[in-house]
């Protein structure tokens, strides 16, 4: 059998480094080139909304429902208790 | 173009769904991962949302680079274990099937064209989940000062992240907040759902009974009426509903990869709403009770669910968020409980009523109750107690949270009946045709062999 490449005889062994280990290290490493990119700072408006009780409903007053609708439409922007920017709402 | 991005995140959704089957040992070769297919979608939409809902708690936002990150290492650990396994066959599908794929895809099709342009208009829509989902898509995680905010509180600060994340994904892959394409958002849900359904049950249950069944869920009024409000209720169902019936398979065939499906979805569902806490609750006592030999493993699935729920409770209680609507707590205060007991008969009474109104569920619970009871009198107990056990259950610890709740129980009630009994409902839906198998099969059993009994799997 001279010149033929012979087999390892030395019994198998697990690889040194895992495949899932690799492949958990490209997720996170993707994951925080991702972050990275995709950081972006969002300059967070302040306001507060000054509006007030209105009538109760089954739930809440329909003051709390302004707040809520105006914390939704003024996203990105924070609703906040006090801030130099007021939202002033009155119900007719 | 937002379509067309929101359609190819959700390709990578199901790419990453692919690739995560063989890992929950659902497909150990080629052709079993073909077989079962119709599972990627789902466990897809669970990882992404699971997984973008924790990142959310550390500060780091999942969009494009995630997904498709998740789907490449995914797909690379799926090549990996079924390497050089059994190639799938493709066999030619009965025409029962292909009837039924037309049948629920022209569905489908129809219910796009309602939620492709459905307004944002109901208070919950856009006051908890979209407002959530803006957030985290604006901000790129769950901001304390929105997601703890004394300002957003009326937002049930409480509930945990997935539809959110998932809400937020479908922006950032839109590059836009887009108050109406969302909702599409939420019909692939119901495709993921049935589709999963249907992978699980195909081998267990005759193909009419199948299609019949998944037919039925699409078309209940309900499931397109709340599909379309962008709530987290149907969603959480329809989550729920797939595990219930890989619970159920898991009962009769005790195969590991059928509880592994159940526990991941139980895990989406904790992680949808306050009320999967319930639901997963009373599924795991009714497994219990039906498969207590087995405990070993129904503690394993268990102690996943609660690990994968750890992180966003940590998060709840560093920043002290509390339940609005209602304490568990208020069990034990009598001086509350003393002048509302009476609410429990009348919440019961009448969330019985709505899961058995047909212009809402159609005939989805007056059919699991029959096949309850004729599973029971073919002589087979798992499943029939498994499904009266979790839902009863269920429908007792809903009716709790009427009495227990400081708002005004009519207002409560009457707000909130119709959607709370969808879990139960689509839950009791999806063991349908596992129930009509198991009763036919015995039944059949019974004529060849009258004095055979005993259910197939040990308990």
């Amino acid at each position: 059998m001279e010149g033929r490449v012979q087999g390892d005889p030395r019994p198998t062994q697990r690889p040194p480094v895992r495949l899932t280990v690799v492949v958990a290290a490209v997720f996170l490493a993707a994951l925080a080139v991702s972050a990275l990119f995709s950081a972006y700072h969002v300059r967070k408006e302040r306001y507060a909304v000054d509006v007030p009780p209105g009538a109760k409903g089954p739930f809440i007053t329909r003051g709390a429902v302004v707040r809520a609708y105006a914390a939704f439409y003024f996203l990105p922007a924070i609703q906040v208790t006090r801030a130099d920017r007021v939202f002033h709402y009155r119900f007719r | 173009m937002r379509a067309e991005a929101l359609i190819g995140a959700n390709l990578l959704i199901l790419l990453a769904g692919l690739g995560v089957l063989p890992l929950l040992r659902v497909a150990h070769s080629w052709r079993e991962l073909a077989y079962r297919s119709g599972l990627a979608y789902l466990c897809g939409i669970l990882l992404a949302g699971i997984l973008s809902a924790h990142l959310a708690l550390v500060h780091v936002g999942f969009g494009w680079a995630g997904l498709a990150a998740l789907a490449v290492v995914s797909l690379a650990a799926c090549f990996w274990l079924l390497r050089g396994s059994e190639q799938p066959g493709w066999p030619r599908p009965g025409w029962i099937h292909v009837a039924g794929v037309i049948a629920v895809a022209a569905v489908i099709a129809d219910y796009v064209r309602a939620f492709r342009v459905a307004p944002l208009n109901r208070y919950d829509a856009w006051a908890i989940w979209a407002l959530k989902g803006h957030a985290l898509y604006a901000f790129g995680w769950a901001d304390p000062t929105v997601f703890a905010g004394a300002a957003y509180r009326f937002a049930n600060l409480d509930y945990p992240l997935l539809l959110p994340s998932l809400e937020a994904i479908a922006f950032r892959s839109m590059g836009a907040f887009d108050t109406r394409l969302i909702h599409v958002q939420f019909l692939f849900f119901l495709v993921a759902a049935l589709a999963a359904l249907f992978a699980l049950l195909r081998d267990r249950a005759p193909a009419v009974v199948l299609w019949l069944s998944l037919f039925s869920i699409a078309v209940a009024p309900a499931v397109f009426d709340q599909l379309l409000t962008a709530y987290a209720d149907l969603p959480l169902a329809l989550v729920f509903c797939v595990g219930v019936a890989a619970s159920g398979r898991w009962l009769l065939a005790n195969e590991r990869w059928a509880l592994a499906v159940a526990t991941f979805c139980f895990a989406g569902a904790l992680l949808m709403k306050n009320e999967g806490s319930l639901f997963v609750l009373a599924v795991f006592v009714g497994l219990l009770v039906v498969a207590h030999r087995r405990w070993r493993a129904l503690a394993v699935a268990a102690a996943v669910d609660l690990v994968l729920l750890l992180p966003w409770r940590i998060y709840v209680h560093v920043h002290q968020l509390r339940d609005i609507n209602y304490s568990f707590g208020d069990s034990f205060d009598y001086g509350h409980l003393h002048g509302r007991l009476g609410v429990g008969r009348i919440a019961f009474r009448t969330l019985g009523g709505q899961m058995l109104d047909p212009q809402q569920w159609g005939f989805l619970v007056p059919l699991f109750a029959v096949l309850v009871l004729a599973a029971f009198v073919a002589g087979s107990r798992a499943l029939p107690i498994f499904g009266l056990v979790w839902a009863g259950l269920a429908w007792l610890g809903l009716s709790w949270i009427y009495v227990i709740s400081r708002f005004e129980y009519s207002s409560y009630l009457d707000s909130t009946k119709e959607r709370v009994v969808a879990t139960i409902v689509l839950g009791s839906a999806a063991l349908v045709p596992l129930l009509a198998a198991e009763t036919w099969a015995r039944l059949s059993a019974r004529e060849r062999a009258p004095l055979r009994t005993g259910d197939g799997a040990a308990p």
